[in-house]
């Protein structure tokens, strides 16, 4: 009888069968990555030589004119979306996991539909929804008595279409994930609970959500991670482009914008690989507070 | 029952697999496309009876009309040039330049492209723009001369030659007659003056629709205006880059000239698609914009009986006129291809073709000898683009690398201006100061 190979050799198969992913996970994350922390350090224009100049990158993104305003705009970007756009999705997916098949194949094909259309499209059709005095939104508002909204020009308005855009978008996307999740759910539980007396509140917060536990903490997770990159929705919306961008008083100003304008408005790589890393400590920060919240209450 | 692979073969297969992938992740990295020499033609390319053009113009002229004559110059002249294909990509403007960046340090570039003139000081500094000053001096003078010369000469920097000029724009002043004529105003008699304009806006809001859209707010169309004030510059940018020629006493006077028609005045920008519909229907009598509003404007023409002229911005006298001007230019790439991509680049933007383009586009072109082509000559929106495009001013640097993000400023000060927030001489003097800040920071 053959003895068993011992030590690394006996898991040769299982790393061997990881290895295209591995290799490919280095050629196109890890070794990116590790080049664009490089950049960051020198002065670059793309094309010629780097000059190295140690942190100086770092301390002129830090102190540059609207570093603060983006991610002001980043924080309360990301608060409203992600509450609105993960509560519509949950509520979304319980409705149409209640349909008979055949009604809810339509409603999760509808609810789809925006995720797969064309971005520049959907922001070109919502620049019209959102105008002054004549867009659908502001048409539809009227009636109710509420004067026309400067949605894309105001200030006070702008993160707000940003985030009506963005829910319209991702919310089938997130839908779709959560409502495979709740497929999962063995009826036996809402059954049992039923028997004990749960109405549908209650079914809804000590069953769907403590089964659904793993595939929400998954679409919260991508989610921050996604809006906290927040790049096309507000650059289109704002109409912008290389020589101003942002929207008036930098309305829609976030880090992505920045860090794009800064690498081919300006030709400053160095700049925009520095800014890129600052936020991906942010997005590091966020993603393991949430990681280290869901530990403490799973305990 | 299935045959199961054995340990030995399934090491075989994986160590394949694995061995495939570094080999697709590791493939060799394209060459860098060598920069040419001053004019001197490059190295032949791997296939002499073979060449493929790589061509990226604008999405808009990849469309339409605009397709049918890109692809008819592209038979033309593939047919005089056998073995040559020119490939056609059209792509938005940025992402025209974002590419061109961004292969400039790979050396994966296009052969030719067509891209605004405000782009070309960003393509010269990353060297993605060849230099073929040996093949313009080759050419003819007739060639060489039927070029708009205020063009030819920004391409001509630096004792190089970096393209060759194609269309060029500037902003004219649609109006809707039907919504004039309810007004009780004739169209005959014209609007020469900022005073004229606004006595026909109020008289337009007074019989109901709007006098004309928004103005302050957008930095392009604050520019449309500004050259109306009497007095200022066609430059909007100091020959060295580090500051505007903006005067605040001019920039205050548009500030409160677009104030005091506010009451007239529907919010959706100028540029905006509600402000097309917005004419399109009779419901606004004037709008600024440029030549390329004109196709949609006949198509309402057609179905919905929209009765239609445009003339030049006025300025605050007879003789001032506004209007903001750009241009488009057809650089070549460095790289293997350059004599044909040249010849392409000539082909495309000599009269015989540009004269074809502005007819059936209605387009002004840099190119004086095809305006002077019979059928150019009758068209009104060539003819009325090119007298505006003396009067205006730039849109910006033309050829020149500037700091990113100067007009942002334009935007901001506007709208404080318009929302009531700030005084007009105060928001003009720090307007111009921020504009001067960021400029000052150099590239």
């Amino acid at each position: 009888m053959a003895t068993r190979p011992k030590g690394l050799l006996r898991f040769a198969p299982n790393y061997l069968m990881i290895v295209p992913f591995f290799v490919l996970f280095v050629a196109f994350y890890l070794v990116p990555l590790a080049y664009g922390l490089g950049i960051s350090f020198t002065e670059w224009d793309g094309v010629h030589t780097p000059e190295f100049v140690g942190l100086a990158n770092f301390g002129e993104v830090i102190t540059s004119r609207y570093f603060e305003k983006s991610f002001v705009n980043l924080a309360k970007y990301v608060s409203v979306t992600m509450v609105i756009g993960i509560s519509m999705a949950f509520l979304l997916a319980l409705l149409v996991d209640s349909f008979t098949p055949r009604p809810a194949n339509v409603f999760r094909s509808a609810y789809f539909l925006p995720t797969v259309i064309p971005l520049f499209l959907s922001a070109s059709v919502w620049r019209w929804i959102f105008a002054p005095d004549y867009g659908i939104l502001n048409i539809a508002l009227g009636v109710f008595g509420v004067p026309t909204i400067k949605w894309l020009t105001s200030p006070k308005y702008m993160i707000a279409a940003c985030v009506i855009l963005d829910v319209w978008r991702s919310t089938g996307f997130n839908m779709i994930i959560l409502l495979a999740g709740l497929k999962g759910i063995p009826q036996e539980y809402y059954e049992a609970a039923e028997i004990d007396g749960a109405n549908l509140v209650q079914r809804v917060r000590y069953v769907t959500i403590p089964q659904l536990e793993p595939v929400l903490f998954l679409v919260i997770v991508n989610g921050f991670i996604s809006a906290l990159q927040v790049f096309d929705v507000p650059w289109l919306l704002s109409d912008s482009a290389f020589s101003a961008y942002g929207g008036p008083l930098q309305g829609m100003m976030f880090p992505v914008m920045d860090i794009v304008g800064r690498a081919f408005g300006r030709l400053k790589f160095g700049e925009a690989s520095a800014y890129a890393w600052l936020l991906l400590a942010v997005i590091l920060v966020v993603t393991m507070i949430q990681f280290a919240i869901r530990r403490r209450y799973s305990d | 029952m299935a045959q199961k692979l054995s340990r030995r073969e399934f090491l075989r297969l994986a160590g394949l697999m694995a061995g495939a992938a570094a080999l697709a992740a590791c493939g060799p990295a394209p060459t860098e496309a060598p920069p040419s020499d001053e004019g001197e033609p490059m190295d032949e390319p791997a296939s002499p009876e073979e060449v493929t053009i790589e061509f990226w113009t604008f999405n808009d002229f990849a469309v339409g009309t605009a397709l049918d004559l890109f692809n008819t110059f592209i038979e033309e002249f593939e047919e005089a040039n056998p073995g040559v294909t020119v490939n056609l990509t059209g792509k938005p403007g940025e992402d025209i330049k974002t590419g061109l960046v961004a292969g400039a340090g790979s050396g994966e570039l296009p052969d030719a492209v067509q891209i605004q003139l405000g782009a070309g000081g960003d393509l010269l500094a990353v060297e993605a723009l060849a230099d073929v000053r040996a093949y313009w001096d080759a050419e003819s003078d007739e060639f060489r001369n039927q070029f708009t010369p205020s063009v030819m000469d920004l391409l001509l920097k630096e004792g190089g030659c970096w393209g060759l000029p194609f269309t060029a724009y500037a902003t004219i002043l649609y109006r809707n007659l039907t919504v004039l004529r309810e007004a009780g105003i004739d169209p005959d008699a014209g609007v020469a003056t900022w005073d004229d304009l606004a006595g026909q806006v109020a008289a337009v809001k007074g019989n109901g629709p709007w006098g004309m859209c928004r103005v302050l707010g957008s930095d392009w169309i604050q520019k449309h205006w500004y050259g109306g004030v009497s007095g200022t510059q066609q430059t909007t940018m100091a020959d060295d880059g580090l500051s505007v020629t903006y005067d605040p006493e001019k920039y205050t006077q548009l500030f409160e000239y677009m104030l005091s028609l506010k009451d007239y005045t529907a919010e959706p920008f100028m540029y905006d698609t509600a402000a097309t519909d917005l004419i399109v229907t009779n419901q606004v009598g004037f709008l600024s914009m440029g030549p390329w509003l004109a196709p949609t404007l006949e198509e309402a023409v057609a179905e919905s009986g929209l009765e239609y002229d445009a003339v030049q911005i006025p300025g605050q006298t007879p003789s001032d006129f506004g209007g903001v001007r750009g241009g488009e230019f057809t650089p070549v790439m460095p790289g293997p291809n350059v004599e044909m991509a040249w010849k392409w680049a000539a082909y495309v933007s000599d009269a015989p073709q540009t004269a074809r383009f502005a007819a059936q586009l209605g387009r002004y072109l840099a190119n004086d000898q095809a305006l002077q082509d019979p059928e150019v000559q009758a068209n009104w929106l060539v003819q009325l683009t090119a007298k505006a495009f003396g009067d205006a001013i730039d849109e910006g640097p033309f050829m020149m690398q500037v700091a990113a993000g100067w007009g942002q400023p334009e935007i901001d000060y506007g709208t404080l201006v318009w929302e009531g927030e700030m005084e007009p001489g105060e928001a003009a003097e720090a307007m111009i100061t921020e504009m001067n800040a960021i400029l000052a920071e150099g590239v």
